[in-house]
């Protein structure tokens, strides 16, 4: 495990230095790189589609093409919900769209009342926690 | 080789001293490179180069 360096001695402040560039080059390729990435997704969305192309689909892709992400213009909130895990996103997405109460999911999902509250209430939380993220970083 | 000696060699296309600073990175790069909990190899790769552009322009 690296740990950091006191910053004291003049090898240590190079470094520091170095690294910090190195930290800010990064973020911002990783930004454009993402960026490019949605806007190449977006306009490659085929309208009609063989056979073949459905069955080579991954998850990822159906995601993108759920007519919701299409009109999420906020792209931190948009990655949010693809980076979320199956159960999660179920239980978000039916709570705000289909407005199904936690008492309706917790029988459907055969979980229970207080495990379905919590599961919503913590993806809530993550979300505004990486939109606040996204947004620092200038999405 | 100090941290110092490895940069400069680095910039002067030292293999051996790219690769020990490309060592000392990757946990680094490795973890910006996940995109949405995945690990983007195109994304990874993209990001060495920027590692190997920062020794080259890299002001002492």
């Amino acid at each position: 495990m690296w740990k950091r360096n006191e910053g004291k001695s003049e090898l240590d402040i190079l470094q520091n230095r170095f690294t910090r560039y190195l930290v800010t080059a990064v973020k911002r390729q990783r930004l454009l790189y993402i960026k490019n990435r949605n806007t190449r997704i977006s306009q490659e969305l085929p309208f009609e589609m063989q056979e073949n192309q459905l069955l080579l689909m991954t998850e990822l892709d159906m995601l993108e093409m759920l007519p919701l992400m299409q009109k999420l213009e906020n792209q931190g909130l948009r990655s949010a919900i693809s980076g979320m895990k199956e159960r999660e996103r179920y239980i978000f997405l039916e709570r705000v769209l289909s407005d199904k109460s936690i008492a309706e999911l917790s029988i459907e999902l055969g979980m229970e009342y207080k495990s379905v509250a919590t599961v919503y209430y913590r993806t809530v939380e993550k979300i505004r926690k990486h939109m606040k993220e996204a947004e620092k970083n200038g999405l | 080789m100090d941290f110092k000696e490895l940069l400069l060699s680095a910039k002067e296309s030292d293999t051996e001293a790219v690769s020990q600073l490309l060592l000392m990175y990757k946990p680094f790069l490795g973890k910006e490179s996940i995109v949405d909990g995945i690990f983007d190899e195109e994304l990874y790769q993209e990001l060495c180069i920027t590692l190997l552009k920062c020794i080259r322009m890299f002001r002492f």
